[in-house]
């Protein structure tokens, strides 16, 4: 299953001028993202309703109709992207998480103590969560018919996901951007599309800039809005009897959106230094997401929902979806035609239930 | 008859081809295929929006295509639960009704269903549990908040034994004490801790002190905050709060990172919704309490009114912002004041 280009006619002049690593000619083929969103909104809001008709039960054939609509209308080369899970093994595994985090919230409230060995046995088990939830996901994603697959060892996910995060605070955190690295390599290389293995070729060291350059921004804009506070405080609060809230609650919102588009600048240069390190068999991607695209989107989105009870999440859902496809690009060497599919074993959802709700946590 | 690509199972390779359904078979004819497979052995994805549906042959190969009306009219009667879900999708009317759906559960589930959820489990918690969670605020208010008390302890002493005297005909009232703290931060203000503690703060106390019936006063936020304790409020907050986050976060999981916002808002609002009926629930349980100890619930205005001059209602870290609405409420007591009066020989 050699490689053999089937386009780029200008392919000897480009031999001669461009140094040997970009020696193998290519062809951009751009994301594309082709969901309406009048046409989700009815997918979701019929997904809502039933699944409050059926207490609940029908959130799985729920999320395989949303991934799937997500997937099936991402499209690269011509061809669209598949989701392959089924209902019921994402219902088993919903009813395992719903337990784990139900009692995980509840046991906080009567003892401290119960919760903190629950989150314990969460960050000791969250390793194998995520090595279970990498394995499913990519065992039931496919493009062009061929499934890909996760082969990552559990032993090396307890070094990158556990162990290696013992030593950061030791390095004054300074080792986390290359942990950060280390993950993504972990991830990638271990993935493979049908019998091809991904490869990753940033350094660990690449993730430093991104995250140096976010820590700096962090701390000039927490100090600056510190400092701010307490001159508003003494000049304005001076004359009131009692510290003014309205002031310390628009000061806090005003940190926490300098926070976000922090955290939106990193996302995006994290994501791009990601997809552009993935080479797939020669086929590269190309990602140009931008910090200024993302706020936009996701302040707009967050007001739309606000603003609509809900009704716009859909339309939300579907404008993040299509900005993402269009920063993305395959720059494929021509062999998108040769890879072969390889046996895959079924994967049960409940490492990945656990492990999305758990995620959502985190997100508080 | 429909247009799709052909994968054979073993490549990435796409072949065009066009696939006619008859007699049971389904023909499949491009470049380089001539196949002719039983129906009942193809399995057909399910159908949802515009999407394109793949028909798994035997043996891995599979087409895909996305001529939806064509693939449903060769393979009727697969998916059923999917095939309802598509065609609920397609009818206007029935997005309607889902919209109406969701509005109804949902106002069913946060004003009735979590509510009586909670009350239920909060009921047959067992003390100790309620009294460890207690501990545990206390520990955390005393940490950054409360510090030692500065009224003498003759005059706490003689409050405590009153509140316990008090406390005696009171449902539930063997289990509630008082204990006093100094805290600025806070200012005049009382509470109820899980298990029976209700901690007043020094400053209320002070804000009484200049009046003849300061005793009374303090007796009289104290029965509010014993009504709390009897209904067992707190937990009671605290179980419905853990699941609203549950189902917001639920529905977060869709939003992606925005969602912290998104779900704050709807849940402080839920919140502050249930706290006020709490709050009303409290007080009606001191106006019977002051009544049975033959003391006029208008003592329980005064406080209140004292409270209120304290605290503006502008500022929101206040006794009477948290404990919303004070006025209505100075009124509801004084109309139980003069209920209780009239009843009085």
């Amino acid at each position: 299953m050699n490689a053999v280009p089937e386009t780029q006619p200008a392919g000897d002049a480009a031999e001669i001028r461009l140094p040997p690593v970009q020696a193998r000619p290519t062809t951009d083929f751009p994301f594309e993202f082709t969901g309406n969103a009048t046409e989700y909104f009815r997918i979701w809001i019929v997904n809502l309703a039933l699944s409050i008709v059926t207490l609940g039960i029908y959130s799985a054939w729920a999320k395989v109709r949303t991934q799937r609509y997500f997937y099936a209308n991402t499209r690269v080369a011509g061809a669209p992207f598949e989701y392959l899970a089924r209902p019921i093994p994402i219902l088993k595994g919903r009813l395992i998480a719903f337990v784990l985090f139900g009692g995980y919230v509840l046991s906080g409230h009567f003892s401290f103590k119960v919760q903190i060995a629950l989150a314990l046995l969460i960050a000791i088990a969250s390793p194998w969560l995520i090595v279970r939830g990498l394995k499913f996901r990519a065992r039931y994603s496919a493009w062009r018919s061929i499934n890909f697959s996760f082969v990552g060892d559990y032993g090396t996910a307890y070094v990158n996901y556990l162990l290696l995060y013992l030593i950061v605070p030791f390095t004054l955190s300074i080792y986390y951007p290359f942990l950060k690295g280390r993950q993504k390599r972990y991830v990638v290389d271990n993935t493979r599309y049908g019998t091809q293995p991904l490869h990753f070729s940033a350094l660990n060291g690449d993730f430093f800039p991104p995250y140096l350059a976010a820590f700096g921004m962090f701390f000039l804009w927490y100090l600056g809005m510190s400092f701010l506070t307490g001159v508003l405080i003494v000049n304005l609060g001076h004359s009131y009897r009692h510290p003014q809230p309205g002031l310390l609650y628009t000061m806090v919102g005003v940190i926490y959106v300098g926070v976000f588009m922090i955290a939106m600048f990193l996302s995006a240069r994290v994501n791009n230094l990601v997809y552009n390190s993935i080479d797939i068999g020669g086929n590269r991607l190309h990602s140009t997401l931008r910090a200024r695209d993302l706020i936009g989107l996701y302040l707009v989105n967050t007001v739309a929902i606000l603003c609509s009870a809900g009704m716009l999440i859909p339309w939300a859902m579907i404008r993040l979806a299509r900005y993402r496809a269009s920063r993305l690009t395959l720059l494929s060497v021509g062999n998108l035609d040769t890879f072969a599919a390889a046996h895959a074993p079924d994967e049960s959802a409940a490492g990945s239930e656990v492990d999305s709700v758990f995620d959502i946590d985190i997100g508080f | 008859m429909f247009d799709g690509r052909y994968y054979d199972g073993l490549t990435s390779r796409a072949t065009p081809v066009q696939c006619v359904a008859s007699d049971g078979t389904l023909a499949i004819r491009g470049e380089g295929i001539d196949a002719q497979v039983a129906l009942g052995r193809i399995e057909v994805s399910p159908r949802l929006g515009r999407t394109f549906r793949t028909l798994r042959l035997p043996g891995g190969a599979q087409v895909q295509s996305e001529d939806n009306d064509a693939v449903d009219a060769a393979f009727p009667d697969r998916n059923r639960v999917e095939t309802l879900a598509d065609r609920l999708e397609r009818y206007p009317y029935v997005v309607a009704a889902s919209v109406v759906v969701i509005v109804v559960a949902a106002i069913a589930l946060f004003r009735i269903g979590l509510p009586w959820a909670a009350e239920r489990v909060a009921m047959r918690l067992p003390v100790s549990v309620e009294q460890a969670a207690g501990e545990q605020v206390l520990d955390t208010l005393k940490r950054f908040w409360l510090k030692p008390s500065k009224i003498d302890a003759e005059r706490q002493k003689a409050l405590q034994e009153k509140f316990a005297e008090f406390a005696k005909g009171v449902p539930d009232g063997e289990n509630d004490q008082v204990m006093f703290f100094n805290s600025p931060i806070i200012g005049a203000n009382a509470f109820a801790l899980p298990g029976g503690t209700i901690v007043v703060t020094d400053q209320l106390l002070d804000l009484f002190e200049d009046d003849d019936n300061a005793d009374d006063e303090f007796l009289a936020v104290a029965a509010h905050e014993a009504g709390h304790e009897h209904y067992r409020h707190v937990m009671r907050s605290v179980l419905q709060g853990s699941a609203v986050s549950i189902v917001a976060a639920y529905f977060a999981g869709d939003v992606g990172s925005a969602s912290t916002v998104v779900i704050a808002i709807p849940a402080f609002l839920l919140q502050n919704h249930y706290s006020r009926g709490f709050e009303q629930q409290a007080d009606e349980f001191a106006f019977q309490a002051l009544a049975a100890h033959n003391m006029s619930p208008r003592v329980f205005a005064d406080a209140m009114r004292k409270l209120q001059q304290e605290y503006p209602d502008d500022d929101s870290v206040s006794y009477v912002s948290t404990h919303p609405l004070s006025a209505e409420r100075i009124a509801r007591a004084e109309a139980a004041a003069d209920a209780f009066e009239k009843k009085k020989p």
